[in-house]
């Protein structure tokens, strides 16, 4: 009996013991939300993770909607009131944002450290809004974290004219709280400053002041003043700060902090890596298929090494027809041209390559990756002629990360750099008969590319009138900044995106050829390239439709309706208060007038 | 007492133990007939006050009958014998002693046999009653016989009574017996223990010979429930058992894997034949796994999987609410319940060994060997000329692979096998049982570099520490080691590794793995390893990704203890006793991961001009490393180190008086689990070796993580049962759980269940139908069960119901990069369980004497409160969902029935059983947010609400477009499908819906186009198993099938339909190799066109095309044994020695092995294997 006594015992002291708390277990996963916005470090982390959610980094697919790469975005029933494309509605971020705003100046941190926060997020607010303003014109504009039970969440759209009143008086009570520059020297380099509060200011007000905003008043509505001013302002003050361009144009990215940057979101292996140079290289230096093959339409767009275009008769190195430019497109050429585009034959010093290497895309000499063409007599086609066009991006290349180490990639991502805010200045100072300042930011763009002056020194822009100043900026956008992700967003906002319509891309083949001009043996060429003996003169070229394919779609179709793009019907559906654009079977004008 | 005998079955643990005390009963019955001695193994402790003068025998057992619980069986002379002084004043006394002192001078002898006592009366005062009582009666007749069973042994001790009166009497030791003073016309009722009960109708005829049969339905099988164990006749839910000797012989690595088609209402899939892999358990069409629970502890499915068939005792599954809400807030999605073997009470030590060999082979053709060099070659051919491009592949190409193609089999493919040998032991005496298993697993994979080594060892140790105290000691380990390749583009647990059997089927087989230096194509592996330039993917050598020296080792460990202390406490309370149960769970698992990159040549072309597939001299500069999305290789360590632990305190009470049975059990339990995961990397090795060292120490270069994990459980149990003579049967149970998930004020929630059975058989007035109608009981229950999942199935995340922060994305400023946070996700306060309510009702019954015995089950199960994101209340510029809510609810209708027929033929030379069972269920949403489109908007027909949560929604194809006319005709009505004009071979679709879904077609097809339902039926709704077993002569034959039914799906990828992945270079799938295709010169083609475009037209995307019914039926299991004779084994000392084979898979008949095993998940899923086993079991 004694051993029951002393089992049971045993066991109902056990009983007691831990019966209090099993139940009672800690969170080890999570921060007590008490503590977050009364401490600098999480306040500061939760800031930290709206950066991450509000800047992208690079991306190949940036100029998917225009000509500058391969890419058949606009076809029938590509945008449409169902599906997402085109459509822009991240309240899921601006209800994080508008969180930190309130609970930041709730909270108990000093009020140092509340503004030096609230700065960086009032711009975040405005920068995540001018997107969806951008797409689709006015959205409701909310600025609360709004309480399911005691706010009105069937929200109307604010107009589009509010929206911009809106966005500027973020922007400026960003202004008021950020430090003036961030250097790069600093320990915070990254985070929004005034340099660029002020530089998308104007953007922004560029926007407002745009055709796409005002069909009717494209060049004579009265916001082109205060876009103006707002670009001298962020001009001046941006020089003032110490920004420069990048005397080299093929430095711009690979010397990072450098003075053309205005943001710059930081990479840095192995915390932060980007995937540009795994997608824009050629496929047998990669681990991927290039992504975005530039196109023969942007090639053709760069303009000759004196500024002016190949068929410009007037021009220094003028070649005549397009099929005269196809044999030499790479002979005198803007050097952004090089630096920005590889082609058939360029040297391509790849680490790990051997000396001398030269990029192929020519079917039966390259690498079948890289390959490109149809030419029978290689007995094969090329396996990507929907997706190849005998051109790849260099523009932004690491050429220093071996093939193995391709994904590696971390050079900065600069997402606002001098260079725009030069080119917002001229183009607003052109439209309010500053033609003057126009033409001076856009010799110092074309200097710096390395564009001869010419003895008028004029770089090539060919007159100094108001349309052909407007002509010679939108221009100078696409080959500036070809890549970066302006091109399609220009076209529209100067309403000029019905030239897109009906638009087909183009790639070129190359084909090996003798010094006579006939066809060279195949073996022979193989030979010789793999001593990279063929340069990209020894090739002639050929155009060839991208995509190649049978019943693929080859042209684009652009509508006009695409000015704005429509609210996705499932966010009406879920609000009737929202009302669909005018072009989209609705009531609500996005114009501004 | 209308019958002086009533039937108290044996409360025993299993069949094979029953018969052993059958023969127990015969035997003591010889001994009580020669000498009546007070002994008896299964003596209780009793509490009994008497104290009569001059009564009768009947008066006397009655009331010991009410105080005690004990029942008597007699000859019914000897209730009317006087008794003239009785005073018995026992407490805690055994109840021999007391009998033994009341009947001390009346010349009755007694016998007791657990719950039972035998009267009977010396031989020579029999005689001179049976003489008193001829005179008496003398229009009656006498009635001899003789009682034997099956086999012709004498059945002593067996109860003949005249029915309808007290008259009865007992055979003696040769089955014999004498009834006195039976009228004409009567009948007799002849019962025994494990014998059906047999009515004999008594005419002119005073002798007979009767035979009784053996009592298949095993009245007295004792069945696991949830914290305890119930008499299977007494069950009033529904539960199925499962006989795991059936799946001993299957040679497989997981449990789980042997279970389909066994029982009803259970959905067991296995979609991936890859080593280790386990099947998915589903009840009655539930969402999520069931809840396991081993030896009383709750346990997770791993540990379910890692049982040996034959270390299992009783496998249970509890179906309804009733059985299941004994388990609270875990068994939403019922449990299966498993005990394990324990030693027996009186057995030397009985050794069995079973060991087996088992190898495996795919059910279907593997992909890669269904295709060669020329189909590629004409698969690029086909595609250029729909491009309209020249003709890439020519005589030279055709000619040079005329008897040539590469495949990446022939490097890396083997046939699985395994060996698995186990031992136990087991035997015992009154004081110790034990029961010791330990077995070993050694297998090989379909893939070189594929092996899993597991052990496993239980000890099942029972020891009486005093006449009060029981002791039992449960301990069990496994550890298993298992070897794969470094595959990083799926889960290391996943067994489908789609991706990477797709990496094996779509290798090109133009071009060679491996080469020489000079170029030259070659069969092993070399120092040049070719990558496949495929033109559109990274391309990779995967013959080296599979054998090269690249890995995944993973080591899981498992320990568990189960110590209790049962204590009879009889003494303070007769029928009560207490238990005490600790269980202690250590379990950790391992893996290390080596990774090294690879370095690939290209493949060099002797002739650019000519036949491209000529080999020339490799390029020592033309490599291509490939990472596997590493930078660096690297070498990663991650460790698991789990425990968790388990107090109960159980409280019984069982107590019969009079016809009334009561039980009670009251539990409590506790249990906390913990835990720390640990992850390690290094970067960068100055040498390719599998140990840190070698690894940079440069901080940059090492990576660590870790995490904890903690939980805990708190609950109150349960059950009170209450039977009158054993017809009427009712049962309540409770369970008030405590849950961590929720709130504090939320944590607790109660689930009860009540439960009813009436056993229609047992009752006077279906004495009519007892010549046919052997069994019959109508079964009800009701109860509830909690659900902490939310409506997709996944469970609660911990503190949900409080606002938090959580680690959100990071970003680097100027060099560093700064951690960030962001809101976890929306708190509810008020979370709490999803409630799902069932209600069963069943049969169970038995004919021609339990030849037939079967249940019938349906229920109504519906779930109320699961939580779910509200998504229609609220418009999207509110920023955020809304914190989950408790409030869909969805519903299950179905129901199981399984019959089985038992018998023997030729003299009991032949045994047989056949048996078949089905299970149908379907659920549906009865409450459920959807977003507007589905409500009130366009796709309202395609509403969740009212129809079940997986259907089969996709295009409606008309044909393949196959004459010119057609395409000439659509394209003049400017008809286009996404955008694209139609074209030869490939599929039209049904124009069905305008943009925004607006139903009436728009003249073109696109994605709005695809929102048609095409059927309700997405998983299976049916599930049958049947089979047989046949015995004869030592050799014995199972055979079981198994199969779905109701069941529609789509055949293709895992993008929907059939992609033509392989662009213009590789068939990728051999469908577009197939001869079936559509071709200019076989217009009327089964399958699109090959054009080397992943479109809708040509194939891609779920369609009606691709619709197929996905009912199969399989032959799953056949099982051949032979018992060698045991004439032969006697003289060796073995008392059975068993050979086997057994085959799994062998056939299937589906309209889906158009394309696949019946089981696969995809078109391109890893495939299933057919296993064949041979094994050897012997016991000595």
């Amino acid at each position: 009996m004694n051993k029951i006594k002393y089992i049971f015992l045993s066991g109902f002291a056990a009983l007691i013991l831990n019966s209090c708390d099993s139940l009672d277990i800690e969170n080890t996963t999570s921060y007590d939300a008490n503590l977050v916005w009364n401490d600098d470090a999480l306040a500061t982390a939760y800031v930290t993770n709206l950066y991450a959610n509000v800047f992208d980094n690079w991306s190949c697919s940036a100029d998917y909607a225009s000509e500058q790469v391969h890419g058949m975005p606009f076809y029938d029933t590509s945008i449409t009131l169902t599906s997402g494309n085109f459509k822009k509605f991240d309240y899921t971020t601006i209800r994080l944002i508008n969180e930190a705003i309130v609970k930041i100046e709730a909270g108990g941190l000093d009020q140092s450290v509340k503004d030096e926060l609230l700065g960086q997020v009032y711009f975040m607010r405005a920068y995540v809004y001018s997107d969806m303003v951008f797409y689709h014109g006015g959205i409701p504009y909310i600025t609360v974290p709004q309480d399911k039970d005691k706010d009105d969440l069937y929200v109307s759209r604010n107009s589009t004219a509010e929206c911009f009143n809106f966005l500027i008086a973020d922007l400026d009570k960003a202004i008021s709280m950020l430090p003036e520059k961030v250097s790069g020297a600093s320990s915070e380099y990254g985070r929004i400053d005034q340099c660029f509060a002020k530089a998308y200011k104007a953007k922004v007000l560029l926007y407002k002041a745009s055709p796409q905003f005002n069909p009717k008043s494209m060049y004579t509505n009265s916001h082109w003043q205060e876009a103006y001013e707002a670009a001298k302002t962020a001009y001046e003050f941006c020089v003032n700060k110490g920004a420069a361009l990048t005397p080299s144009y093929s430095d711009i990215w690979l010397q990072e902090k450098g003075d053309e940057v205005v943001f710059a979101v930081v990479n840095s292996y192995p915390n932060k890596v980007a995937y540009w140079d795994y997608y824009v290289r050629p496929g047998s230096l990669s681990r991927s298929t290039a992504q975005n093959p530039p196109t023969w339409n942007l090639v053709k767009a760069f303009p000759m090494l004196d500024g002016k275009s190949y068929n410009d008769p007037t021009g220094k190195y003028y070649v005549g027809t397009e099929a005269d430019l196809l044999q030499s497109f790479w002979k005198n050429r803007d050097p952004r041209f090089a630096s920005s585009i590889l082609y058939n034959g360029d040297l391509y010093p790849v680490q790990g390559t051997k000396s001398g290497y030269r990029q192929y895309t020519a079917l039966g000499i390259a690498d079948q990756d890289d390959s490109y063409g149809t030419n029978p007599k290689a007995g094969v086609n090329a396996t990507n002629n929907d997706f190849n066009t005998g051109f790849f991006v260099r523009k932004g290349s690491d050429l220093s990360l071996s093939q193995d180490l391709v994904a590696t990639y971390s050079i900065d991502y600069i997402l606002m750099r001098f260079a725009e805010v030069m080119l917002t200045y001229a183009e607003t100072a052109n439209e309010t008969g500053h033609q003057d300042v126009a033409l001076e930011m856009l010799k110092q763009i074309r200097k710096r590319a390395g564009i001869e002056a010419g003895s008028d020194n004029m770089y090539g822009i060919a007159g100094t009138d108001r349309e052909t100043l407007r002509k010679a900026i939108l221009d100078e956008r696409n080959v500036e900044f070809c890549f970066e992700g302006h091109r399609f967003m220009d076209l529209r906002r100067t309403r000029n995106m019905m030239k897109l319509n009906g638009l087909e891309k183009f790639g070129v083949e190359a084909i090996a050829i003798n010094a006579d001009g006939t066809d060279m043996n195949l073996n022979e060429a193989k030979e010789k390239a793999v001593k990279f003996e063929l340069k990209p003169e020894n090739f002639r070229y050929k155009l060839q439709q991208v995509p190649l394919s049978k019943n693929s779609e080859k042209q684009f179709l652009v509508k006009e309706s695409y000015y704005f793009f429509p609210i996705q019907q499932s966010k009406i559906d879920e609000n009737q208060n929202l009302q669909q654009n005018i072009d989209w079977g609705g009531t609500f004008n996005p114009a501004l007038e | 007492m209308n019958k002086p005998i009533t039937l108290q079955e044996f409360v025993c643990n299993s069949w094979s133990k029953r018969s052993v005390r059958i023969m127990k009963i015969s035997l003591i019955l010889c001994l009580m007939a020669l000498q009546i001695t007070a002994s008896n193994v299964y003596s209780q402790y009793v509490n009994l006050k008497l104290s009569v003068k001059n009564t009768t025998v009947a008066a006397v057992i009655s009331s010991i009958t009410h105080q005690t619980g004990y029942e008597f069986s007699y000859d019914a002379e000897l209730l009317n014998k006087q008794i003239k002084n009785v005073s018995v004043s026992a407490k805690n006394e055994r109840i021999e002693n007391v009998l033994t002192e009341l009947f001390k001078d009346t010349g009755i002898g007694f016998k007791i046999l657990d719950n039972r006592v035998f009267l009977i009366e010396n031989f020579e005062k029999n005689k001179t009653s049976e003489n008193k009582t001829a005179e008496v009666q003398q229009k009656q007749k006498t009635v001899t016989g003789t009682i034997l069973d099956q086999s012709g042994v004498p059945v002593i001790g067996a109860n003949v009574v005249v029915k309808g009166s007290s008259v009865g009497t007992i055979t003696d030791l040769d089955g014999n017996f004498t009834l006195n003073n039976v009228p004409d016309g009567a009948s007799l009722l002849v019962s025994y223990i494990g014998f059906l009960e047999q009515t004999i109708l008594v005419t002119n005829k005073t002798s007979f010979n009767i035979t009784l049969k053996e009592d298949t339905q095993k009245l007295d099988e004792v069945v696991v429930v949830g914290y305890g164990t119930q008499k299977k006749v007494n069950l009033t839910g529904s539960i199925t058992n499962v006989k795991t000797d059936e799946l001993s012989s299957i040679a497989t690595s997981n449990l789980s894997n042997t279970l389909a088609g066994r029982a009803p209402g259970m959905t067991i899939t296995g979609n991936s034949g890859l080593m280790g892999s386990s099947s998915e358990i589903r009840m009655r069409g539930g969402f999520g796994d069931p809840l396991f629970v081993i030896d009383g502890v709750i346990r997770d499915k791993a540990s379910f999987d890692a049982l040996q068939p034959n270390e299992i005792d009783q496998l249970s599954f509890l179906k309804d609410a009733a059985t299941a809400s004994i388990y609270g807030s875990s068994a939403g999605n019922g449990v299966v319940l498993v005990t394990t073997k324990t030693g027996s009470k009186d057995s030397k030590p009985v050794f069995d060994y079973q060991g087996s060999y088992s190898f495996s082979k795919p059910t279907k053709t593997l992909f890669s060997d269904m295709f060669t060099a020329t189909d590629e070659l004409t698969y690029q051919n086909r595609v250029a000329e729909f491009q309209g491009l020249a003709i890439p592949n020519g005589d030279d190409e055709f000619e040079y692979f005329k008897d040539r193609s590469y495949n990446v089999n022939d490097y890396i493919w083997q046939n699985p096998w395994n060996t698995k040998h186990s031992l136990s032991v087991s035997g015992g005496n009154e004081d110790v049982q034990y029961y010791v298993l330990g077995s070993y697993l050694g297998e090989e994979g379909s893939y070189v570099n594929l092996k899993n080594q597991k052990f496993s060892l239980r000890s099942n140790l029972t020891t009486k520490l005093s006449k009060y105290l029981t002791m039992n000691l449960n301990l069990s380990a496994y550890q298993s080691d298992d070897k794969r390749f470094f595959w990083p583009y799926s889960d290391d647990d996943e067994f489908g590794v789609y991706d990477l059997y797709r990496c094996t089927f779509n290798a090109l087989k133009t071009i060679p793995f491996y080469a020489n230096a000079d170029g030259t194509p070659s069969t092993t592996r070399t120092d040049y390893p070719i990558y496949p330039a495929i033109g559109s993917w990274q391309s990779w050598n995967v013959v080296d990704q599979v054998i090269g020296d690249r890995y995944i080792k993973t080591r899981k460990r498992n320990m568990n203890a189960i110590l209790s202390f049962n204590a009879d406490l009889s003494f303070l309370l007769p029928g009560l006793s207490t238990k005490v149960l600790a269980n202690y769970i250590g379990n950790d698992y391992t893996r290390k991961k080596y990774m090294t990159h690879q370095k690939n040549y290209k493949f060099q072309q002797a002739d650019p001009k000519g036949n491209r597939f000529l080999p020339g001299p490799i390029d020592e500069d033309q490599v291509n490393i490939f990472t596997f999305g590493n930078a660096y290789e690297n070498l990663q360590y991650g460790m698991n180190t789990l425990w968790s632990e388990q107090f109960n305190w159980f409280l019984n009470y069982n107590y019969s008086f009079g016809k009334h049975d009561v039980a009670a059990t009251v539990v409590f339990e506790q249990s906390s689990n913990g835990g720390e995961y640990v992850y390690a990397k290094a970067d960068n090795p100055l040498t390719s070796y599998d140990q840190m060292f070698v690894y940079s120490t440069d901080a940059e270069m090492r990576t660590g993580d870790a995490s904890e994990e903690t939980g805990g459980r708190l609950s109150w149990i349960g059950r009170f049962n209450y039977s009158y003579a054993q017809k009427y049967i009712a049962e309540f149970s409770f369970r008030y759980d405590g849950n961590t998930l929720f709130a504090k004020d939320q944590r607790w929630g109660f689930f009860p269940s009540v439960s009813a059975a009436w056993r229609l058989s047992q009752e006077d007035f279906m004495e009519n139908t007892s010549d046919w109608l052997s069994d019959l009981k109508i079964r009800a229950s009701y109860g509830t069960t909690g659900n902490d999942l939310d409506v997709y199935g996944n469970k609660i995340t911990p503190f949900s119901y409080i606002e938090k922060y959580v680690s959100g994305s990071s970003y680097i400023y100027g060099d560093a990069l700064a951690n960030g946070i962001t809101p976890g996700d929306v708190p509810n306060p008020y979370l709490t369980w999803a409630t799902s309510t069932t209600y069963n009702g069943g049969l169970d019954f038995g004919f021609l004497n339990n030849r037939l015995s079967g249940t019938l089950d349906v229920f109504y199960r519906k779930e109320k409160d699961i939580l779910g994101t509200r998504v229609v209340t609220l418009p999207s510029t509110y920023g955020q969902s809304l914190a989950p809510e408790n409030y869909a609810a969805r519903s299950w209708r179905g129901g199981e029935m399984s019959l089985m027929w038992r018998d023997q033929a030729a003299n009991g030379k032949i045994k047989y059983s056949l048996y078949a069972n089905v299970g149908y269920s379907k659920d549906q949403w009865d409450v459920l947010d959807q977003s507007a489109v589905y409500t009130t908007g366009n796709l309202s027909y395609l509403s969740q609400i009212g129809m079940a949560d997986s259907r089969v929604v996709g295009y409606k194809a008309v044909d393949i477009i196959r004459t010119q006319e057609q395409v000439d005709a659509l394209k003049s009505s400017g008809f286009k499908q996404w955008g694209r004009d139609p074209y030869l071979g490939g599929i039209l679709y049904e124009d069905t819906h305008s943009d925004g879904y607006v139903v009436g077609p728009d003249g073109k097809v696109d994605s709005n186009d695809s929102y048609n339902l095409l059927s309700d039926n997405a998983t299976p709704r049916i599930n049958y198993g049947f089979g047989g077993s046949l015995n004869f002569k030592g050799i014995t034959l199972d055979l079981h099938f198994q199969g779905v039914g109701g069941y529609d799906r789509f055949m293709g990828g895992p993008s929907g339909g059939f992609y033509q992945y392989g662009s213009t270079t590789r068939p990728y799938y051999p469908i577009w190799t197939s001869d079936d295709c559509w071709r200019t010169d076989n217009v009327d083609g089964k399958y699109p066109r090959v054009i080397g475009k992943s479109w809708y037209e040509s194939g891609a995307g779920s369609s009606t095309f691709w619709k197929r019914n996905g009912a199969y039926l399989r032959l799953k299991n056949v099982n051949l044994g032979y018992d060698l004779p045991a004439n032969l084994l006697r003289p060796l000392g073995l008392t059975k020695v068993q050979v086997f084979m057994n085959a799994t898979n062998l056939f299937s008949i589906s309209a889906v092995n158009e394309f696949m095993d019946p089981e696969q998940e995809y078109y391109d899923s890893y495939p299933l294997m057919k296993t064949f086993t041979f094994g050897l079991n012997f016991t000595f």
